[in-house]
This record gives structure tokens, C-alpha cells and sequence, in this order.
């Protein structure tokens, strides 16, 4: 965990295949305005099979607890929460168990769930996921290397190695698991529950997260925003970073004074 | 209207007790789950199901607040985020009834009542659940210790199960009490026998067949004879059927007193075949296919010792070197393919010559060597012996595509006879004199046999 800065406090949550590494690119324009707290996700990062639990951490509740359990051990009373991918639902579930911990939250590239489901599209059939998950237990270096480029979205070298190199960090069996997770939750009803104030950032065109996803979480999270970043790929925080940081600027700075 | 507990068939009595606490006590969840130190809460038991996925206690220390004063307000107690986002509206108050058991200290029932409820309570604890419901704790502590001890050793067998049947070995344990045999499905291929539990004695009726259609039937007998009396025997062995090779190793279980057996059997045949081909190639002369100087040094030197200790004949043993005759001359007239051609060709006629006595030897010892062992063998059998060598190769030229090569062997024998001290004692003394008189036969112009 690292930390930098004064009130008030941003707190970076990564998604799956990256780690706090991941944040580099806009954490300047952030710290020169926030105290900015980054984490890894359980079994993420250097230290990712030792904070990983098969059990906890089989529901994002698990990871919406390690959340809570840091924001208290920092003596955080209130955030603003960013969290990219998979971290959009773990903040959503963190803010609706605990909503005075969090003054709004930013989502990039976030879903509530990736399988379609009646008058829902989520992106994927049951038998798209099945795929993944088998070749990821087949082989995982072999997955990961189509996987990186074809989820970073863009020709982006430098992006693509980067996220290759995190996503080979997290040993195979807790990407499986973690992946598994995460394809397969419904986050819907804990979505539809929050009640803070929520950013919600989707690219023009995104492998996991469809536009019609980012129009569900819009319409379903009351008084949310939705900001369509002139980029392509799931992580433009790492791609496209000032398409980011000029949404941040409109979102966040005229109501940063909120303690 | 009182609700009854509806208790659903094929539940736990867990479950119907969980059930029972939530609606005495006008709940709207309860929930029973086992926790250790290390926190994490492992459900057991809910109601309404379904069980919800294992969960973090974190920073919840339900186990130290003081609940005699019945449910508490949710807000403060940092409950883990799965129980509080489990249902459709926001959990309102909580109770918690601590039911610790054997390592499990941090267990108990979790008890919840969501804002807006629209259950009623009906029960005649109504005006005092603090007090009523911690009375199940004893019950509840039991029961999930009971439960607990039900999921352990269900663990245990299917870990046993995975175990029994992916290992690539067939295992047949023999119960103490020798009516029932636990047989894994390589073991059932093998002995033609259903897998899973059967009868002891259909069992071992079916590995003594085995062990009696084995070519080592007789030596496997002697193996297994103290098996009769000694309950604690334990041997490897390998069995010899006309397919495979099967190591089969047993040893008692449940020790002194307990008649139980394994029998694991493990098929070694590609590894038998494998040293097979292994001892073929270190003992054979890769151009004739006969045996080589090593292997011939090896069965002569044995035989040798034999003749000594007057086994397998009187004592006698005979022993032949001979060599092509003119070889040099063929290799630098025909080329070295036509020596190897003559070399085949002269293998295979001097070993049918041989084939009908099966205790000789013939060995390729050098280039254009060969030595041929004949134990149990005296002078005069011998000479004839090689008379039929010399002739078989004389008597026709040896063809190789257009070419018809006229070829002769010389020969030089010696033989050792334990009860005449004149002649040789040792091979070595054996390989001097044969040695020598095929000198002897090269000097005296060739295709010819020379003995003392």
C-alpha cells in the first residue's frame, strides 16, 4: 500500500490481470490534489498468492471486505473510490455495506455481470466463459498471451507488456479462480442498492464490458453519470490516461473540497 | 397465527434447528456457521437457504459483544459486506448467539432482521429473545460440532476416494474382520471382480487364479506360503502372466491383532521389457545377432565353475575358437559390405548346427572370431561337433546378390574334463590351448578342425 499527500482521500482499486502498478499513468495529476491510497487486490501483485483465500475470496463480498478492512485501518471515514473493472462492483458492494465510508464513487469499465441474461446484456453466453476458463486451465501462458492484447484493445506495446507482465504475476490456479469470480457474479442487486454518488467510464469499445452495460449501470444506479472516453480497449487509465484525467477534472474537482 | 418451523425433507438436524431459532425468534435470517482464529466463517446451516459462500469475519467481533440485551442496531458492528448485501433490503438489527466448538471458537448463529420487514412475530418468545434464543446455544454447538465432524470425514473420503482410484495401481485391501475386500477399479480389470466393496473370498479366489495361470506359479508359491501362518508377512514379488508383469507387493494393515492385508499390484511390464531390450543390446553382437564377448566371458566362466562342482554333466566341457579363413582377403577383394554379408550368413549356419543342442554357446569374440561353448561335452563329442561347423560352412559358398563366394573356417578346440588333471583347469587355460591348435589348423593349411 502506498500513500502520498492531504485530504481528501482517493483510493485506487485496480482490476483483474493488473495491480496497483496499473495507476501510474494519471497517479501525478492525482496526487498533486489528493492524499491518493493505491492497494492490490487479494492475489494480485508481488505478494498476491499470500493474501489470496480460495474461500473468502470466492464472491467479490471477500474483496469488498479486504476494502473495508483497509479503509479502517487507515482511519479512513470517507473516500472517493476509483476502481477499474472488477473494482467497480467491489466498491459498489463496499459503498452499499458501508455508505458513509464513501463520498462517490468512479467506475472504469465496470459490469455487474458478464453473462447475458433476460432483456440484460451482459457481453457473454455461458459457453464463451467456459472457453476462457479452459484455456486458461490448459495453459495459462498461451491464454494470456492472446488474452493481453485482445483486452488492452489498442496497439499499445508498452500497455499490452505491461499488463502481460502483471497478469503473469498472479500464479495460474488464483487467476482461474479469481477469473471464474468474477465472469460469473451477479452484481445487479447490490448495483441497484447504492445509493452514493457514482461515475460511471466506458470506452467507445471494450472486449468485457459492452456500451449496453455501462447504459444499465447508468439507468440503474440513481444519479449516476456516464462518460463515453474518446479510447478504445478495457484500460484506458493505462492507454489513454488524459481521456481520464479530463473526465476526473469535471467530476471530481468542483466537489474535491468535500471532507 | 403461530408459524411452524417448515423443515424440509433431507435436512440436517442443523438445519431444521437453525430454521426453528429463526422463527422463534422472528427473524428474518439465520444463519450457523463454524469460524476458527483465523476468521473465516464457514456457513454450516441457513435459513431461508441457499447457504451462503464462506465469508470473512474481519473486523466483526461478534463473539465479544454482550447480546443479553437482545438484537442490536446493524450500523457499527462491521458485519462482513456478504451479509449485509444478501437480501433485497438493508439489514435493520442483528443477534448473534456465540456457539463455540472444539477449534472453532468464533461459531455460532448469526440472526438478522432486515428495515421494512414485512415478517411478523408470532413466536412465544416474542417479548424476550435476548433471553430465550441463547438457551439453543448448547444444542446449536453440538449440532455444528456434529455437522462439522459429518463434512470432515466426508473430506477424508473423498480424498481417500481420489486417491484409491487415480493412483496406477491396483489396490485390494482385505478388512480386519476378512469377509469384505475394498477393491479400486484397476484391481476389479485385472481380477475380473466388481469394484467397491466385495466378498473376501471371491477376491482371493480370483488373485490365487492369477497367481496359478503365472509361469512363475511354482516360485510365487513359496513365495506366499508363510502367508498361512505369519499374519504379519509382508513381501514384493513380481507375477508373470502371459500378457504383463505385475509387481505386486502386500503388507498387513491395522497391525498386530488385525487381520487386514493390502495387496497393491503394479504392472512393470514396460519397465521389464524395457531392461529386456536393455540386457538384449549389452549381451548381443549388433552385426550376427549372436551373443558377444562380454556375454560369452560371462555364461563361460559360470559354466566353467559348474564343470568344477560337477553339475549339469560329469564334469566335462568343451570349448571351440574359430576363425574365417582368408577374411582379410575377402574384405579388400568384395568390400567390407560382403565381409558383413559372410559374417551373417556364417552366424546363422553355425547356429543351426547348434540349435538342436540348447545348452551351447556361440559368440562373436573378435572380428572374424567366433567361440562356441559346449557344456556337458567330451573331446570326442567335440570333434564332431565341430566337423559339423567346418562342413556346414564348406560344403556351400556363401551368395550375396551376384556373388558366390567360396568360404572356409579353421577351428581350434580344448577340452576340460574334471577328472583327468591333465587338462585345462581355467577358461583362460581353455582360450591358451584352443587358441593354439587353431593356430596349429591355420599352419596346417586351413579348413580344418584341430584338437589335442
Amino acid at each position: 500500500m502506498t500513500l502520498s499527500s492531504e485530504t481528501p482521500v482517493v483510493i485506487l482499486s485496480h482490476g483483474f490481470g493488473t495491480d496497483q502498478t496499473a495507476w501510474s499513468a494519471i497517479r501525478p495529476w492525482l496526487e498533486s490534489r489528493f492524499r491518493v491510497i493505491s492497494y492490490d487486490l487479494a492475489g494480485a501483485g508481488p505478494d498476491g498468492a499470500k493474501t489470496y483465500d480460495f474461500r473468502q475470496h470466492s464472491t467479490l463480498f471477500g474483496f469488498a471486505d479486504d476494502l473495508l478492512s483497509l479503509l479502517a485501518s487507515q482511519n479512513i471515514e470517507r473516500c472517493i473510490y476509483i476502481g477499474h473493472s472488477v473494482s467497480g462492483m467491489i466498491g459498489a458492494a463496499a459503498a452499499v455495506a458501508d455508505p458513509d465510508a464513501f463520498a462517490k464513487l468512479v467506475m472504469i469499465g465496470a459490469s455487474p455481470r458478464y453473462l447475458n441474461d433476460e432483456g440484460y446484456h451482459g457481453g457473454f453466453e455461458q459457453s464463451d466463459l467456459d472457453g476462457v476458463f479452459d484455456g486458461m486451465a490448459t495453459n495459462f501462458q498461451a491464454w494470456g498471451a492472446g488474452f493481453a492484447p485482445a483486452v488492452v484493445g489498442v496497439p499499445d506495446n508498452k500497455a499490452i507488456d505491461e499488463f502481460s507482465r502483471t497478469l503473469f504475476q498472479i500464479r495460474p490456479d488464483i487467476a482461474l479462480a479469481t477469473s471464474r469470480t468474477i465472469f460469473q457474479s451477479d452484481m445487479r442487486a447490490v448495483a441497484r442498492r447504492l445509493e452514493r454518488q457514482t461515475h460511471i467510464l466506458q470506452t467507445a469499445r471494450d472486449l468485457a464490458v459492452p456500451q449496453d452495460v455501462a447504459a444499465w449501470l447508468n439507468k440503474s444506479i440513481d444519479g449516476s453519470t456516464l462518460d463515453t472516453l474518446d479510447a478504445e480497449g478495457h484500460l484506458p487509465h493505462m492507454t489513454a490516461p488524459d481521456e481520464i484525467i479530463s473526465v476526473l477534472e469535471r467530476r471530481l474537482l468542483p466537489t474535491s473540497n468535500l471532507a | 397465527m403461530v408459524l411452524m418451523p417448515v423443515i424440509q425433507p433431507g435436512a440436517t438436524g442443523l438445519g431444521a434447528l437453525t430454521c426453528f431459532a429463526r422463527m422463534a425468534a422472528g427473524a428474518d435470517f439465520a444463519l450457523a456457521f463454524q469460524a476458527g482464529t483465523d476468521g473465516l466463517a464457514v456457513p454450516l446451516a441457513s435459513d431461508p437457504g441457499p447457504l451462503p459462500q464462506p465469508f470473512a469475519l474481519g473486523r466483526a467481533k461478534l463473539e465479544t459483544i454482550d447480546w443479553s440485551g437482545g438484537p442490536r442496531d446493524v450500523a457499527g458492528l462491521t458485519l462482513p459486506s456478504a451479509i449485509l448485501l444478501a437480501f433485497d433490503q438493508p439489514a435493520q438489527q442483528v443477534m448473534f448467539v456465540a456457539s463455540p466448538f472444539a477449534e472453532e471458537t468464533r461459531s455460532g448463529v448469526l440472526l438478522i432482521w432486515l428495515a421494512n420487514s414485512p415478517r411478523r412475530c408470532d413466536c412465544p418468545f416474542r417479548d424476550n429473545i435476548g433471553a430465550s434464543v441463547p438457551l439453543l446455544r448448547a444444542a446449536f454447538g453440538q449440532m455444528m460440532a456434529g455437522q462439522h465432524e459429518v463434512m470432515d470425514r466426508k473430506l477424508a473420503s473423498d480424498r481417500f476416494h481420489d486417491l484409491f482410484e487415480t493412483v496406477p495401481t491396483g489396490i485390494v485391501v482385505l478388512d480386519g474382520d476378512t469377509t469384505t475386500a475394498l477393491v479400486n477399479e484397476r484391481a476389479a480389470v485385472l481380477l475380473d471382480v466388481p469394484a467397491g466393496e466385495a466378498d473376501a473370498s471371491q477376491v482371493g479366489a480370483q488373485m490365487r487364479a492369477l497367481r496359478d495361470r503365472c509361469r512363475n506359479r511354482d516360485s510365487l508359491a513359496d513365495i506366499y506360503a508363510p502367508l498361512q501362518q505369519d499374519l504379519d508377512y509382508s513381501s514384493t514379488a513380481v507375477w508373470v502372466t502371459a500378457e504383463q508383469h505385475i509387481e505386486v507387493d502386500t503388507h498387513p494393515i491395522l497391525g498386530h491383532g488385525r487381520n487386514g492385508r493390502i495387496w497393491l499390484f503394479h504392472d512393470v511390464s514396460a519397465r521389464e521389457r524395457l531392461e529386456e531390450e536393455l540386457r538384449h543390446k549389452a549381451d548381443t553382437d549388433v552385426l550376427t545377432g549372436l551373443a558377444n564377448r562380454r556375454r560369452f566371458f560371462e555364461i563361460a566362466n559360470a559354466a566353467v565353475q559348474r564343470a568344477h562342482a560337477g553339475q549339469g554333466g560329469e564334469g566335462e566341457l568343451a570349448l571351440l575358437l574359430l576363425d574365417i579363413d582368408h577374411f582379410k582377403a575377402i574384405n579388400d577383394q568384395h568390400g567390407h559390405p560382403m565381409g558383413d554379408a559372410v559374417l551373417r550368413d556364417l552366424a546363422q549356419r553355425l547356429q543351426s548346427i547348434l540349435r538342436t543342442r540348447s545348452r551351447d554357446l556361440i559368440a562373436r569374440v573378435g572380428g572374424e572370431e567366433f567361440a562356441v561353448l559346449l557344456p556337458a561335452t567330451n573331446a570326442e563329442e567335440a570333434k564332431l561337433v565341430a566337423g559339423r561347423l567346418r562342413t556346414a560352412i564348406a560344403d556351400r559358398p556363401i551368395v550375396s546378390g551376384e556373388t558366390h563366394l567360396p568360404v572356409t573356417i579353421s577351428l581350434g578346440g580344448a577340452v576340460l574334463s574334471t577328472e583327468d588333471s591333465t587338462t585345462p583347469r581355467s577358461l583362460e587355460a581353455l582360450l591358451k590351448v584352443a587358441d593354439d591348435k587353431l593356430y596349429l589348423a591355420k599352419r596346417g593349411g586351413r579348413n580344418r578342425a584341430v584338437f589335442d
